[in-house]
């Protein structure tokens, strides 16, 4: 029932042309990011919230979080 | 435009009057949503309190918040309340939450409400479902069917923005109130529906509600992660720093080690797309 893992690798390296540095852990069908607050608040807050669906729906992803508080871990690779 | 669909939604409510009165008397499983809120109150209007009973099914999966409103509601319209206890997490094909959990959880409502209904002298039961759910996936409908739970505002084609459109003419509080299905929606299928968990969601969210989210909102329990799912026009505000280590700090308290905020923001049955029950 579960749905398959997306494409990381790929979604990070596109993501991060497109200007948001981060780092992509596939947790099944959902890709969580982790990428500084401050490109958190600007991926929110621009039109790049919809491209970077758009490109993680083209890797594989039904669902795209960000990570965030205090301990959220940022580029951890 | 407005004022025919005005004018639709009054006529519907006439037969549903009409319906009402045919049957003499009616319970109605109640959960002090906008649905079966709007349903309780027309059947009290029409009917009279003496042929009408609001029945709450109350277990760890109801959020307390809901049922306070509920009897709110329920309060400022005279409509007579029983509160029956549910046991739907000891079944255990319940609490392994599968895809159809809600087959489940209604087969345990029904199962006890339908008999009280009727040693009541309540020979008519009805529920909340609209138009609108018919084309959602909704297991705990065929449970409904095997009970002979009739679905009136469905039947005579009630959609949830005429459901809203005439709670608000009959000064209804739920007119604007967000869906608000159970806790057990915001777990995975598959993750085991506890009590714990439960705890945890519902904490969660009346957390963030504290720090003033308001409309739509679900946190999704991901063991360790919590996936909080706002209206999009919330995103920006949350999502910039500050906000954000609130809101993150906020659902930690609730119990959950990493927070995350879904960047779709809020969408009805998430969980559904996330395990292929429903397309993207």
């Amino acid at each position: 029932m579960t749905a398959a893992s997306g494409d990381a690798a790929a979604l990070a390296s596109a993501l991060a042309a497109l200007g948001f540095p981060c780092h992509v852990e596939p947790r099944s069908a959902l890709a969580l990011l982790s990428m500084s607050a401050d490109d958190a608040a600007r991926l929110a807050a621009s039109p790049d919230r919809a491209a970077a669906l758009a490109l993680a729906k083209e890797h594989g992803f039904t669902h795209v979080a960000v990570e965030i508080g205090p301990g959220a871990p940022v580029l951890r690779d | 435009m407005t004022d025919d669909v005005d004018l639709l939604a009054a006529d519907k409510e006439r037969r549903l009057s009409a319906w009402l009165a045919a049957q003499g008397r009616v319970a109605i499983g109640y959960s002090g949503g906008v649905d079966s809120a709007y349903l309780a109150v027309v059947a009290r209007r029409t009917l009279g309190a003496d042929a009408v009973l609001a029945i709450i099914g109350r277990s760890e999966s109801y959020p307390a918040e809901q049922w306070a409103a509920a009897r709110r509601v329920a309060e400022q319209f005279d409509v007579p309340v029983l509160e029956l206890r549910t046991e739907e997490l000891a079944d255990p094909r319940y609490a392994a939450n599968p895809s159809n959990r809600c087959y489940f959880c209604k087969t345990e409502l029904w199962g006890r409400l339908v008999p009280v209904a009727r040693a009541r002298g309540f020979t008519t039961v009805a529920d909340g479902t609209n138009a609108d759910d018919l084309g959602d996936y909704r297991p705990g409908a065929q449970a409904a069917r095997e009970h002979a739970v009739v679905s009136p505002l469905a039947d005579l084609g009630f959609t949830k923005d005429e459901i809203r459109r005439r709670s608000r003419a009959l000064a209804l509080p739920t007119w604007q109130q967000p869906s608000s299905p159970c806790l057990s929606s915001r777990l995975p299928y598959g993750t085991p529906v506890t009590a714990e968990r439960l705890r945890q969601v519902e904490r969660a969210e009346e957390a963030l509600r504290t720090l003033g989210i308001v409309g739509d909102l679900r946190v999704r329990h991901h063991d360790d992660l919590a996936r909080v799912e706002l209206g999009p026009a919330e995103l920006a505000h949350w999502l910039a720093p500050d906000a954000a280590a609130q809101l993150a700090e906020a659902v930690r308290d609730a119990g959950f080690a990493r927070v995350a905020v879904d960047l779709r923001g809020f969408r009805s049955g998430s969980l559904n797309v996330l395990h292929g029950v429903s397309a993207a």
